[in-house]
Parts: C-alpha cells; sequence; structure tokens
C-alpha cells in the first residue's frame, strides 16, 4: 500500500473541498487532496453558477457576511485563478434580480429584504425590492411576461461558469504544489499521536490536520471523527438552451444567459433521495417559468438538461466547525460552494493553519440541529 | 469535393439552399445535402465571423448550424431534407426577439 504524508489532508473535490486545497496549498501547505471521482455526487458539477447574495441568511448574521464578504472578494479571486491557471471563468458581477411571478411571491420578496436590513448590523444590506415598471427599466433589451410582478435586485449578485471555475481551483491548487489524488474514495479514518491517517483502497495518507468536504457524503465520514452533521439530498434540475446573440447581462435566480450566448433555466427544488435523473415534468415547468418570464424565449431550442443533488443541512445553512474530540480536524458543508468560494479559499487556511478561529463561527456549528431529549 | 456512393435515383428530394436549386436523396440530412451540393460552410461564427462547415455530422458540435425555413440554430445534420425547404446559412449569432 502506497503512503503519503503531508501538512494537511483535505477530503472532497468539489467546490468547498478545491477552494480549501487551494488556499492552503497558496498558504505554503503541503496538501494532499482526495477525490472519490467523477462518479461522486458533485453538486459542483451540475451548478447553476449564481455568485449570489440575496435573500441568503434570514435568522443567521453570520452567513449573510460571509456571503457579502465573498461578494467583496470575488473580483479579486476570479482574476487571481485566471492569472495563474490562464482560464477564464467568466465572472460577473452586474448585480441580479429574484423575479416574483405572483402577488404573493411579490409580498414575500419584500418581506425578506426587510428582514435582512433588520437583523443586518456589520454593513449596509444593499438589497431593494422593485416594482415591475422599475425591473422592465433596468432591463431594457427584454420584455418581461405579464405574470412578473415585482423583483428584487441585489447590485453584489453576479454568476460565473461554475465548471471553469472548479477546473481553475483544481488547476491553480496544482500549481502552488498542492497534490491531487482522483479515485480515491475515503473508507477509514483514524487518528493516534496527533496525526490522522486516511485510507482509500489504493493508499494511505498521513496528516496532522484534516478537512472534510464531501457534500452528501459528509454525515458518515464527520461520525468517525466525533461530529453528527446532518446533510441530505435536494434534487435540481436545469435546462440549457442553444446559443443566442448576448442580451441578458443580469442573472435572474432562476434564469441566465451565460457569457457563451446559452440561456440557463433552474430552480427546481425535490425531495427524492439519491436519484440524480432529470425528468420531463420538471423540463415542462421549468420551460414554462422560461416562458412566463420572458415570453420571447419560447420558441428558443433547448439542447441539453441534467439534475443534480444540493447537499443541504436541515436549515440549508452552512456548517464550518473543528472536531471538539479530534481538534484538527474540520468539516465544512453548505449548498452555497460557489458563492462562498472565495470566503473559503480565504478563511480556511488560518484556521487550519493558523488557528485563527473565524470570528462568531460557532453559528455555524452543527450542534444548533440537536434535539434536547425529554 | 464529396461524391456519392449510390445514385440518385429513385427517390429525389428538390429543395433550396441560399437560394440555389438543390437536389438530394430522400433520407439525406440536410448537413449531407449542402457539402454534396459544394457548400463549403454552412454558418459564420458570432465572435470572429469565421466561416464553420459540418464537423462531427452527429449532432454533438454545433457546427452544421443553419437556418430553415426561418427558423434559424437548426441542426443540419440532425435534420432530413424535405421537398420545398428553403435552407439559409447561419450567420452569426441567433438573434433573439425584435431586435
Amino acid at each position: 500500500m502506497n503512503r503519503h504524508s503531508s501538512d494537511v489532508i483535505v477530503i472532497g473535490g468539489g467546490n468547498i473541498g478545491s477552494a480549501a486545497a487551494y488556499g492552503l496549498a497558496k498558504h505554503g501547505a503541503r496538501v494532499a487532496q482526495l477525490d472519490e471521482g467523477d462518479i461522486a455526487l458533485r453538486a459542483a458539477r451540475g451548478n447553476f453558477g449564481l455568485v449570489w447574495f440575496q435573500g441568503k441568511g434570514i435568522g443567521m448574521p453570520l452567513y449573510v457576511d460571509w456571503c457579502f464578504e465573498a461578494t467583496q472578494r470575488w473580483p479579486g479571486f476570479a482574476n487571481e485563478l485566471q492569472e495563474i491557471t490562464g482560464l477564464d471563468l467568466n465572472y460577473k458581477k452586474n448585480g441580479g434580480f429574484d423575479l416574483c411571478l405572483s402577488e404573493a411571491q411579490a409580498q414575500e420578496a419584500k418581506q425578506e429584504v426587510a428582514i435582512l436590513k433588520e437583523q443586518t448590523t456589520n454593513f449596509e444590506y444593499q438589497a431593494e425590492f422593485i416594482t415591475r415598471d422599475e425591473l422592465q427599466a433596468m432591463v431594457p433589451g427584454m420584455k418581461f411576461g405579464p405574470k412578473v410582478r415585482a423583483a428584487s435586485f441585489s447590485p453584489h449578485d453576479g454568476h460565473v461558469n461554475p465548471l471553469m471555475l472548479l477546473r481553475a481551483l483544481h488547476t491553480g491548487f496544482q500549481s502552488h504544489g498542492g497534490a491531487y489524488y482522483p479515485g480515491h474514495k475515503v473508507h477509514r479514518i483514524s487518528h493516534e499521536g496527533g496525526v490522522f491517517s486516511v485510507r482509500s483502497a489504493k493508499a494511505e495518507f498521513t496528516a496532522p490536520k484534516l478537512v472534510l468536504a464531501t457534500g452528501l457524503g459528509l454525515p458518515p465520514l464527520a461520525k468517525q471523527l466525533g461530529m453528527h452533521i446532518p446533510v441530505a439530498p435536494q434534487r435540481g434540475q436545469i435546462m440549457v438552451s442553444e446559443r443566442v446573440k448576448p442580451i441578458l447581462p443580469y442573472p435572474m435566480g432562476s434564469v441566465r444567459q451565460t457569457a457563451e450566448g446559452s440561456f440557463l433555466f433552474g430552480a427546481s427544488y425535490e425531495e427524492v433521495g439519491r436519484d440524480d435523473s432529470a425528468t420531463a415534468s420538471v423540463m415542462q415547468s421549468l420551460a414554462q417559468r422560461a416562458g412566463d418570464v420572458f415570453p420571447c424565449l419560447a420558441d428558443l431550442r433547448i439542447v441539453r438538461c441534467w439534475a443534480a443533488l444540493r447537499p443541504l443541512t436541515p436549515d440549508k445553512k452552512p456548517v464550518c466547525q473543528e472536531s471538539e474530540k479530534y481538534p484538527g480536524a474540520f468539516a465544512f458543508t453548505s449548498h452555497s460552494g460557489v458563492s462562498l468560494a472565495s470566503v473559503y479559499a480565504h478563511k480556511i487556511p488560518s484556521w487550519v493553519l493558523g488557528g485563527q478561529v473565524p470570528q462568531g463561527i460557532e453559528a455555524f456549528h452543527a450542534r444548533r440541529f440537536n434535539v434536547q431529549a425529554g | 469535393m464529396f461524391k456519392r456512393v449510390e445514385d440518385l435515383s429513385p427517390d429525389l428530394v428538390n429543395l433550396l439552399i441560399e437560394g440555389k436549386r438543390v437536389s438530394a436523396r430522400r433520407g439525406d440530412t440536410v448537413a449531407a445535402a449542402m457539402l454534396i451540393a459544394g457548400f463549403a460552410h454552412n454558418r459564420t461564427t458570432p465572435i470572429s465571423g469565421a466561416n464553420r462547415a459540418p464537423f462531427c455530422m452527429m449532432g454533438i458540435c454545433f457546427d452544421c448550424l443553419v437556418e430553415i425555413d426561418g427558423i434559424p440554430n437548426q441542426q443540419a445534420c440532425q435534420t432530413l431534407v424535405q421537398a420545398g425547404m428553403r435552407v439559409k446559412l447561419q450567420k452569426g449569432a441567433r438573434k433573439l426577439c425584435h431586435d
């Protein structure tokens, strides 16, 4: 059996694991990143590509703070990755809209903006509820359908090519000297004398520090390190159109146009276990909604569709924690893997390597899910 | 440049490609009909305007895009010829709506 020793082992090859691995390698650590491979139930390969701020974090100010910091860091982060790897991530931060297609949705959006403004004290929460007329004036290039009632807008929102992000993180990690091990599904983790030992079918890896970022695969690995972190799958489906002349500069939550000209339609939510197949009924509803939003898209040709599974905690908010039982072992999960990538790459290295605990991090601990007995 | 392995008879279909009358065999794809009729390209790219011809002939590369009967961005290699079809080169990106 091959043996590899390093300063840090990162388990997980998706966006969070790769952002962590990239940041750690950039800070000079010797890092081994273990990736199950393309067979993994990887949210990072099915992502819609929003770098999103608005609407997130009701009831958890720390999440709003991190989302805000992420949007502030993203432009520099995208440039840095592009300089190191030569890859264009197609990151654009023009602001984004969340559309309301009914009066109920409009009321909800209005309330959400008010709550988030009220609960945010560390910075000025920038998102506005706008009327249909204001929306149409801001997006003169495309006519909205009659069902669109209102929207919320935030200047912090943006979008990116999520596959290029993942590739750039992997490439950037390796150009900082990181060692990437695909095809290493982890079976067992043990700890002895201050050293973690991680076994796959092919090799054994040892390091004094360990980062878990395995999405839907997190609960069983975290359990081996004394951490109880519930994560469940939620299916999302995406439809992609033929390429057309760029006309929509803003991502709209469920609709965006890529740099190449394709329209992406998404935002479906299903609890169907680990079934990641695409279905005709959801495609129909995505197509229906697309036509409701922009009637002129009705005859657009659809060329591809897919489904993927979001890893969700019970409150849909992130978990970031160090194991109390095995200090030096950390666990991260979130379905904001793209949006928060810039923050993970920045905060995880100083925490894992330097012991600088991020302010208020307790709020992200999974003990918030514990139900008291009796 | 291309020659048919079998002759055109018995089942002939006439269509218009860029205003030119072209005969094809029933069962041909539009891409095949264009290649054998001597069209060296079927579209120009959205960014640089470079000429493109069919590359994969199996529906993957999207280089064979043409306008058929007024509908842009059709995959010529995935569309069978029909009598009276009007085919035009796809020039640049498809435009949306009324712009």
